[in-house]
């Protein structure tokens, strides 16, 4: 199946290169946010691919849903009709290309050229387990993981980070409700509502 | 008992000093300062008599050993007493004098804010005089030199605020330390060549202990001949300057701007004398170079013609005085060129503190009785808005006069015969030496100084207190006679000059007292002739006889008819001198002063003025990183993790 | 293989950083931060996979999780701006700004409300403290201060 996964592979990615493009390119908020979601579906397709079931899904679910939707209704609440004078022009197109360039290529070529334990990182041979993998007694090892096999692992090696990152999202929540509160209509409700 | 009343002559004023100026700085005491101060001066003059009787002066007298200062290896430094001849002849005029002008001092500076300022300093004046004239080491001496002038300044500038008195002082000062730099120098020279030639385990400061510069002279005069010439010269300089001589006279006239006691003490009887007391103390090494005594007898005569004639055209009562003084002075340092010759020095140290003696009792007489005529006339002392006040000032006259004859040397009152004796040294050296033209011509010099001074005297005298009663607005209710406070210290002044000559001279009794001095030939008696009292009575008559015509109403002043009227009117402008050095030497130091100063404002402050601007630039540079806006942090954030990437992956090659 | 899936994380990060860099909508300066983490996550999947290991996927999801409290925190704050201003432009929030003689040069055309900052010519300092003359007693007399040359004058 090599040929059609590489063909899947080079899809996806296309996919996902385009619609970032279009994210930096498009003038229009909305349709940037739009190719956002194009980039992020195309990119849950690679999390597939990658034998992350349950990582796409939670990606096309939270991401390109709840967040973008999030992002539309706050883009629909504060833009105007027309297109305003700072979406028009980019600001400092080539300096920011520069960097972002020079940048990626730093990143592209150390991901290329790095390497653990001998091992070069980008070395794209079938998963063994390192001597410093966690060894999973109940899975064997040759087969690919499984969402069971990922939720008894966050639930008792990560189990920490899962409670805590449940805590931050509590947290952010009251956070947004009490920043983004208008307080001139609620204060003259309490006032009103007290005897 | 000798030991603790030499030590009770300088510490007993230093004590009243340092209460009076505690006294000054709480505030209190402006009745009651006065009275530490009499009553150390008065232990003072005490000690000081009674020490002149128990001393055996002959030779080097004794060495009281004080305090020792410090004793680190060979740095020996103590302060030590030397009482022998000179030093208690001085000590003895210096105390008994300063304790009667303390005491007319009260009654003059009573109701000033500053009386407990005025004695503090005052009492301290006499302190560092005392340890001056006492001190067994050169050194020492320079220091209370140091002090006594720090003191002149202090109460010369006594009213600081009068923008006159302030400059006054400040000139006194500054006259006085140009004399004495040239006199460190010669201490400092003195010192090396002391310590060249004198035994290595000697401590060093006490290498200019007087015993030991004098014991190593002969060793100093054959293996440095020209170096002790320079000592000698730089020593005459320091006390040309502290006793006003030509060409450093010109402080002490404006020195009058202070209260009238401080010129009766300070600048007549004891600061200025110090110069000559100098000398009679270095006289051991001056015979060695007997043409820096010449150039000392010719500075004087220069001094003593040029004061006395500049005296003669003079309004100001008090500045008569001062010039007055400044021509005795040229007097006294005429005497000691005597030394000249070898034999002749401990005549001419016995003529110069002679006179000495007797001038600082006329002259600190007539500067009281001119205190109380300015009492009187209401601070007014112009010669020329007064006049006739002898009926307003009965008791004043009278002891005026009595100075007044004094110092014109009037027969048998003492300056008489100190004049004289100093007048018949310079005869008796006329005749027998090489330098027999030049001691002539310093002796008609101080003949022609002796008529001066008997006009100008007189003049002063006749113009005050006879004539027409003139009595200025200023003297308001104050123009009668002083009370009696003010007048018994003047008595006791009075009997000093009329009686004190007669005491000493004739009787012999200084004769006897200065007949060993150490390191000196014996004192000779000389053969008294008639001639010189004989002309110089002559003098003081015919001097008598002048004033008394110019204050005919016909009479037109000292100008010789139209003639000399030039003469006159640079006569009354001091001879131009105060002029002159403000032109040659006042001018150029300010520009220097000034162009140094903008030397500094320029290029010193400037330099690092614009050195600062470099921390600005660079700061206004990096302030445009701080814009504000988002994009441009964020951007500047991406270009320093590119910058770390870069150094991290490729840093170690 | 596994080489394609590290550079797509790369250059999505990439795109991430240019799109920052570039926009002055601040929405959208938002969305591509959430770009650049998504780049990331890939990336650890990527390398999850390639160690056989469940931890990269873990990691993805944890910063799922705090991209989307970070969204939403970042909304409301956009919102709160957006409420006092009008605009969602970036560059109007400059209160930041070092003081500087020249005008700002990406300022549009409405103005954020500004601290005040007294604005002064660079060589002098304000009211930096002087010393009084010496020997002159401050509470008894004191000292009056030249303006133009910020010096003590004469003595009260």
């Amino acid at each position: 199946m090599d040929s059609f996964e590489l063909i899947l592979i080079v899809a996806f990615s296309a996919l996902s290169l385009i619609a970032a493009i279009g994210f930096i390119t498009f003038r229009q908020p909305v349709h940037a946010a739009l190719s956002f979601a194009v980039t992020v579906l195309a990119g849950s397709g690679l999390y597939l691919l990658l034998d992350a079931p349950y990582a796409a899904v939670a990606t096309v679910i939270v991401y390109a849903g709840a967040t973008i939707i999030i992002f539309l209704f706050a883009l629909m609440f504060a833009q105007r009709s027309t297109l305003q004078v700072y979406d028009e022009k980019k600001a400092n197109p080539i300096l920011s290309g520069i960097a972002a360039i020079s940048l990626t290529t730093i990143l592209i070529y150390v991901l290329s050229t790095a390497s653990v334990g001998g091992k070069l990182l980008s070395d794209g041979s079938s998963p063994v387990p390192t001597a410093d993998a966690v060894a999973d007694p109940v899975v064997d090892a040759t087969s690919a993981p499984r969402v069971a096999d990922l939720g008894r692992v966050m639930y008792t090696q990560y189990l920490w980070a899962i409670e805590l990152a449940g805590a931050i999202l509590l947290v952010a929540t009251l956070g947004a409700i009490h920043i983004a509160r208008d307080d001139s209509q609620a204060d003259a409700a309490v006032e009103n509502a007290l005897p | 008992m000798d030991y603790y009343l030499a030590w009770l002559i300088p510490l007993a004023p230093l004590t009243a000093a340092a209460l009076c100026a505690v006294m000054s700085l709480m505030g209190t005491g402006k009745q009651t300062a006065h009275i530490p101060v009499w009553i150390a001066l008065t232990i003072s003059a005490i000690s000081s008599l009674l020490l002149l009787g128990r001393i055996d002066v002959n030779d080097t007298g004794s060495i009281f050993g004080g305090y020792s200062w410090l004793e680190i290896g060979r740095l020996r430094v103590a302060l030590s007493l030397q009482l022998d001849a000179i030093s208690l002849v001085q000590i003895t005029v210096v105390t008994c004098v300063s304790a009667l002008v303390a005491f007319y001092a009260r009654g003059y500076m009573k109701g000033d804010p500053g009386f407990a300022r005025f004695f503090a300093v005052f009492s301290g004046f006499v302190a560092s005089m005392a340890m001056l004239v006492l001190a067994n080491n050169l050194l020492v001496l320079y220091a209370f030199w140091e002090g006594v002038g720090l003191c002149s300044y202090l109460l010369i500038g006594y009213w600081y605020q009068r923008p006159a008195a302030a400059k006054a002082a400040t000139k006194a000062f500054l006259v006085n330390r140009i004399a004495d730099c040239g006199f460190l120098v010669g201490i400092l020279l003195l010192w090396r060549v002391v310590g060249s030639v004198a035994d290595p385990s000697e401590g060093t400061i006490s290498r200019l202990d007087f015993d030991v510069i004098f014991n190593s002279l002969p060793s100093i005069a054959a293996q440095y001949p020209t170096t002790l010439t320079l000592i000698a010269c730089c020593l005459l300089m320091g006390a040309i300057g502290k006793s006003a001589q030509f060409p450093l006279h010109v402080w002490l006239p404006d020195a009058m701007e202070g209260p009238t006691p401080v010129s009766a003490l300070i600048h007549a009887a004891t600061m200025v004398t110090a110069g000559v007391y100098l000398l009679c103390r270095m006289s051991p090494l001056l015979i060695l170079v007997p043409d820096v005594l010449m150039m000392a007898g010719w500075i004087g005569g220069i001094t003593a013609l040029l004061a006395a004639l500049i005296a003669l055209y003079q309004h100001d009562l008090k500045r008569v005085l001062a010039y007055s003084t400044v021509s005795q002075l040229g007097y006294m340092f005429m005497a000691l060129s005597c030394g000249a010759n070898k034999e002749m020095m401990s005549a001419a140290i016995m003529a110069a503190l002679f006179h000495v003696a007797t001038h600082a009792f006329f002259k600190a007489l007539l500067f009281l009785g001119a205190g109380n005529v300015m009492h009187a006339m209401g601070d007014e002392i112009d010669m020329r808005n007064f006049g006739g006040l002898r009926r307003v000032l009965p008791v004043t006259h009278v002891l005026f006069a009595i100075g007044a004859a004094a110092l014109a040397g009037v027969p048998l009152l003492s300056g008489f015969w100190s004049k004289d004796g100093i007048l018949a040294l310079l005869t008796q050296m006329s005749h027998d030496e090489a330098r027999g033209g030049s001691f002539s011509v310093l002796l008609w010099t101080g003949y022609a100084t002796a008529l001066l001074t008997a006009i100008y005297t007189f003049r002063a005298f006749f113009r005050t207190f006879y004539g027409v009663e003139v009595i200025p607005k200023s003297a308001g209710s104050h123009a009668h006679e002083m009370p009696v406070g003010m007048i018994w210290p003047l008595v006791i002044l009075a009997f000093g000059a009329a009686f004190l000559g007669l005491g000493l001279a004739p009787t012999g009794l200084l004769f006897g007292y200065l007949e060993h001095i150490a390191f000196l030939s014996l004192l000779q008696e000389e053969p008294h002739g008639w001639s010189v009292p004989l002309i110089s009575g002559c003098l003081c008559l015919l001097g008598f006889v002048a004033a008394w015509l110019s204050t005919r109403p016909s009479w037109k002043g000292f100008s010789l008819g139209g003639v000399g009227r030039p003469f006159a009117t640079a006569g009354a402008n001091r001879f131009y001198f105060d002029e002159m050095y403000a032109f040659l030497i006042v001018r150029p130091v300010e520009w220097i002063a000034s162009l140094l100063a903008e030397i500094d404002d320029v290029m010193v402050d400037g330099f690092w003025k614009r050195i600062t601007r470099i921390p600005n630039a660079a700061g206004k540079l990096v302030r445009k990183t701080q814009s504000g806006v988002l994009s441009n942090y964020a951007g500047w954030m991406t270009f320093g993790v590119i910058a770390l990437l870069v150094v991290v992956l490729w840093g170690n090659g | 293989m596994m080489k394609i899936y590290l550079f797509m994380g790369a250059l999505i990060f990439g795109c991430g950083v240019f799109g920052f860099l570039t926009r002055r909508n601040l929405i959208l300066m938002f969305l591509s931060l959430e770009l650049m983490l998504f780049g990331v996550s890939l990336n650890f999947i990527a390398f999850g996979n390639q160690n056989g290991n469940l931890g990269g996927q873990t990691f993805a999801i944890l910063i799922l999780t705090v991209a989307a409290c970070e969204a939403a925190l970042a909304l409301a704050l956009i919102v709160t701006l957006y409420r006092s201003c009008g605009s969602l432009d970036v560059n109007i929030w400059q209160s930041l700004r070092e003081r500087d003689d020249s005008k700002s040069d990406t300022q549009s055309a409405s103005t954020a409300p500004t601290d005040d900052s007294d604005h002064q010519s660079e060589d002098s300092y304000g009211d930096l403290p002087k010393l009084t003359p010496a020997g002159h007693d401050p509470l008894r007399f004191p000292v009056q201060v030249d303006s133009q040359r910020h010096e003590p004058v004469g003595l009260a």
